[in-house]
C-alpha cells in the first residue's frame, strides 16, 4: 500500500489531504509542506519511460509514465503548491488546504497518467476538488460561479471520456499518444483539452469562477487546470496547425476584455488565458523549438501569474478590494508587495532579465523561423496587450497612481510576503540565469534570446509601448476604470442558451398540450358512443361477441391509462 | 468608461516621465550602433519596434473602447430578475 502511494505521483497529497482537516493549523501547514517535499522528490527521480502498469477488465492501464515533458511540468506543479501553502499560512480555512493539496496531488498525477482512462479519473478529480476552491468565495455569486464551473470542468471530463471510448473503439488504444485531430476521438479530446485551456468560446468559466474564489483559493486555481490542458495538447496535437491560429485569438481577444475590467483579479483571469495563448501557438507551430518554448512559458507563467494573483489577492486581504477603480498609492503602505508584483509584471510583460523574456521569446523565435508573420505580429501586439493590462493597469495604477480615496491597508501577512518573495526570487533567477530551465526542457532546441539586437528591440517595444501610456494619460485620454459587467463567453451559457432553450420549448410545449387536449377530447367522445353501442340494440349489445366487447373496452382503458401517465 | 477625462492627469510624475522619455530617447539612438537582426521584411524598418510599442497600445485603447460600448453592462447585470443559469 504504501508502496504505491509513493510509486504513484501525486497520489501522497490526494491521500494525504484526507488527513489535513483533522489537524491543527501549525502542524498542518508544515504536514502539507512536508507531504509536497517527499511527492516533489521522488517525483524528480522518475525517469523517462512506462513505470507502472495495471489491468483493468482487459484494458491495460499506464499509471505511470513520464515523458520528456514531464519533468518540467511536474517540477513547477511541486513549486506551486508549496508557494501555496507559505501564501496560505494565515489563513485557517481547512476545506481550502485539503482541497488545494488533493487538486494539486490530482494535476501532478494526471501528467503522469499514460493512458486516456487513468487520466479521466485524475481529470474529472482536479474539477471536483478544485470547485472547492471556487465555493471557499465570498461573495453572494460564488455558489452559482462554482457550479458553472463544475458543469464545464466535469463536462470537459465528460468529453475526454467520449474521446476515449471512441479511441478504443477504433483500436487505437488508449495510450495517451500523438491523435490525429480531425477523427471523432481526435475532436473530442480535442474539445476536452480546450475547455480547461480556455479556448475561444469555451473560456468564459476562468474569467467567471477564478476571481470569485476566495484569496488563496484563486492563486492555488491559476497554476494547475489550464497548465495541465496545455501539457496534454502538446503530448496529444503538437504540429497541429490549426492551434496556432486559436492561440492567436486567444493571445489577442483578452487584451481588450482585460482593457475594460475593473476587477483586477479578473483582469489577471484574461491576462493568463493571453499567457495560455502563447502556449497554444506554440503547440500548433509544433517544432522542438516551438514545444521547448511552451514548455518553459508554461514553468515560468505559473510561477509570474501565481506571484500576481498573489500580489493582488494580497491587496483584497487588506483593503477588501482588487476593484482598480478603488485603488492607488497602496506602494506607500505595501511597500513589498508592490516590489514582488512589480516583478511579476517585468516578467510577464517579457522585460529582458526576468523569466517571460527568457521563455516566450522561444515561441517567438520559433513563430518567425517558421515564417507566420501575421502570428509573430499578434503575439507581439498581445505583449504590448501585457503592459496595458498588467504593468499599467494591475500593478503601475494601484500600487504607485493617485489614490481615488485614501485606502487603509498593511502590509500582507508574513506568509504572503514569503510566498511572494520567494516567486519573485524564482523570475528573476530564471530571467537572469535561464540555463537550468532550458536543460529541463523537453529538446536540445536552442534559441539565442541574449542578442543585442533582439534584447534592443524587446526594450524599445516596452518603453514605447510605456510611452503609450504616457501620450494617452498626458492628453487627459486614457480611460478611468469603471465598475461594470463585462460580458464574456459565458454569455452564452448563462444567457443565450436558457433563452434559447425557452424559444425552442416554448412551442414544443405549446403543441404539446394541444394534442393532450385533442385525445382527452376524444377519450370522452369515445366513451360516449361506447356507451349508447352497449345499451339495448347497440353496436355491441347482442351481436357483437363478448370477447371482442371486451377488446374494446380493454383497449380504451389502456388509452386512458396512458393519457393518465402523460397528463 | 473611456469617455471621462481628466484634463490635469497627475498618473506620472515628472522626474520618472523624464527617466522614461530619456531612456527611450537612448534606445532610439542604440538602434545606430546594434544591429537587429530579422526574420521579416517590415521588422527590419528602422524603429519597427518602437513604432509598433507605441501604436499597439493606442490601438488596445481605441478596441477597448469597442468593447467598453458593445459588451459592458451594469455591474449586477447578471443579478437582475432575469436571474442565473
Amino acid at each position: 500500500m504504501l508502496e504505491m502511494l509513493l510509486s504513484i505521483p501525486g497520489l501522497l497529497l490526494i491521500v494525504g489531504a484526507l488527513l489535513v482537516p483533522v489537524l491543527p493549523h501549525a502542524p498542518r501547514q508544515a504536514y502539507m509542506l512536508a507531504l509536497i517535499g517527499v511527492s516533489g522528490y521522488l517525483t524528480f527521480g522518475i525517469e523517462t519511460g512506462v513505470h507502472t502498469t495495471a489491468s483493468l477488465g482487459g484494458l491495460d492501464l499506464i499509471l505511470v509514465r513520464a515523458e520528456a515533458m514531464t519533468k518540467p511540468f511536474a517540477l513547477v506543479f511541486h513549486i506551486a503548491a508549496a508557494l501555496n501553502v507559505f501564501y496560505a499560512l494565515h489563513d485557517p480555512n481547512k476545506t481550502t488546504s485539503a482541497a488545494g493539496l488533493a487538486y494539486a496531488g490530482a494535476a501532478i498525477a494526471a501528467l503522469f497518467a499514460g493512458d486516456f482512462l487513468t487520466l479521466f479519473l485524475y481529470w474529472e478529480l482536479t474539477a471536483i476538488t478544485s470547485v472547492f476552491l471556487v465555493l471557499a468565495g465570498t461573495s453572494a455569486r460564488t455558489m452559482n460561479a462554482a457550479m458553472r464551473y463544475l458543469l464545464m470542468q466535469v463536462g470537459s471530463g465528460v468529453v475526454l471520456l467520449a474521446g476515449a471510448v471512441l479511441l478504443w473503439r477504433d483500436g487505437t488504444g488508449l495510450t495517451i499518444q500523438a491523435v490525429d485531430a480531425l477523427t471523432p476521438a481526435g475532436l473530442c479530446l480535442l474539445l476536452a483539452f480546450g475547455i480547461k485551456a480556455a479556448f475561444p468560446l469555451v473560456n468564459g468559466w476562468l474569467q467567471d469562477a477564478y476571481p470569485e474564489a476566495s484569496v488563496t483559493g484563486t492563486v492555488m486555481l491559476s497554476a494547475f487546470t489550464t497548465k495541465l490542458a496545455i501539457y496534454m495538447l502538446a503530448l496529444c496535437f503538437a504540429g497541429f496547425t490549426p492551434l496556432i491560429y486559436i492561440g492567436a485569438v486567444m493571445a489577442v481577444l483578452p487584451v481588450f476584455f482585460a482593457a475594460v475590467e475593473n476587477d483586477l483579479r479578473r483582469v489577471l483571469a484574461y491576462s493568463l488565458n493571453n499567457q495560455l495563448g502563447f502556449m497554444v501557438i506554440g503547440i500548433g507551430v509544433g517544432t522542438q523549438l516551438a514545444l521547448n518554448g511552451t514548455v518553459a512559458h508554461a514553468f515560468a507563467s505559473t510561477i509570474y501569474q501565481g506571484l500576481l494573483f498573489m500580489a493582488l489577492g494580497a491587496v483584497l486581504h487588506r483593503t477588501g478590494t482588487a476593484k482598480a477603480s478603488q485603488l492607488g498609492a497602496l506602494a506607500k503602505s505595501m511597500p513589498l508587495t508592490a516590489i514582488f508584483c512589480t516583478v511579476g509584471a517585468l516578467s510577464i510583460i517579457s522585460f529582458p532579465l526576468f523569466s517571460g523574456f527568457v521563455t516566450k521569446s522561444l515561441t517567438l523565435g520559433a513563430v518567425a523561423k517558421e515564417g507566420y508573420f501575421f502570428v509573430w505580429l499578434a503575439m507581439v501586439f498581445a505583449t504590448v496587450g501585457a503592459v496595458q493590462h498588467i504593468f499599467v493597469k494591475a500593478v503601475y495604477l494601484p500600487f504607485f497612481g493617485p489614490a481615488p480615496k485614501r485606502v487603509k491597508a498593511k502590509e500582507a501577512p508574513l506568509g504572503m510576503l514569503l510566498a511572494m518573495g520567494a516567486a519573485a526570487a524564482l523570475c528573476l533567477g530564471i530571467g537572469v540565469y535561464p540555463e537550468p530551465l532550458y536543460a529541463l526542457l523537453p529538446y536540445d532546441a536552442r534559441y539565442e534570446v541574449w542578442k543585442a539586437g533582439y534584447v534592443l528591440g524587446e526594450l524599445q517595444l516596452l518603453f514605447f509601448a510605456g510611452l503609450g501610456f504616457v501620450f494617452l494619460s498626458l492628453r487627459g485620454v486614457y480611460p478611468t476604470a469603471m465598475d461594470t459587467t463585462v460580458l464574456n463567453t459565458d454569455y452564452l451559457f448563462r444567457r443565450t442558451l436558457p433563452r434559447a432553450t425557452m424559444a425552442i420549448a416554448g412551442p414544443v410545449l405549446r403543441v404539446w398540450f394541444v394534442v393532450l387536449a385533442a385525445l382527452k377530447r376524444s377519450v370522452l367522445q369515445m366513451l360516449k358512443i361506447s356507451e349508447q353501442a352497449s345499451r339495448e340494440s347497440g353496436l355491441v349489445s347482442g351481436i357483437a361477441s363478448i370477447g371482442s366487447a371486451a377488446g374494446i373496452f380493454l383497449a380504451m382503458f389502456a388509452l386512458m391509462l396512458i393519457l393518465r401517465q402523460v397528463m | 468608461m473611456a469617455k471621462s477625462k481628466n484634463p490635469k492627469s497627475k498618473l506620472t510624475p515628472a522626474l520618472g516621465l523624464r527617466l522614461l522619455a530619456a531612456v527611450a530617447g537612448l534606445l532610439v539612438l542604440a538602434e545606430i550602433l546594434v544591429h537587429r537582426h530579422a526574420y521579416f521584411a517590415l521588422e527590419a524598418m528602422p524603429l519597427f519596434f518602437a513604432g509598433f510599442g507605441f501604436l499597439a497600445f493606442l490601438a488596445i485603447i481605441l478596441g477597448s473602447r469597442l468593447v467598453a460600448k458593445l459588451a459592458t453592462r451594469p455591474v449586477d447585470y447578471y443579478d437582475t430578475p432575469e436571474g442565473d443559469a
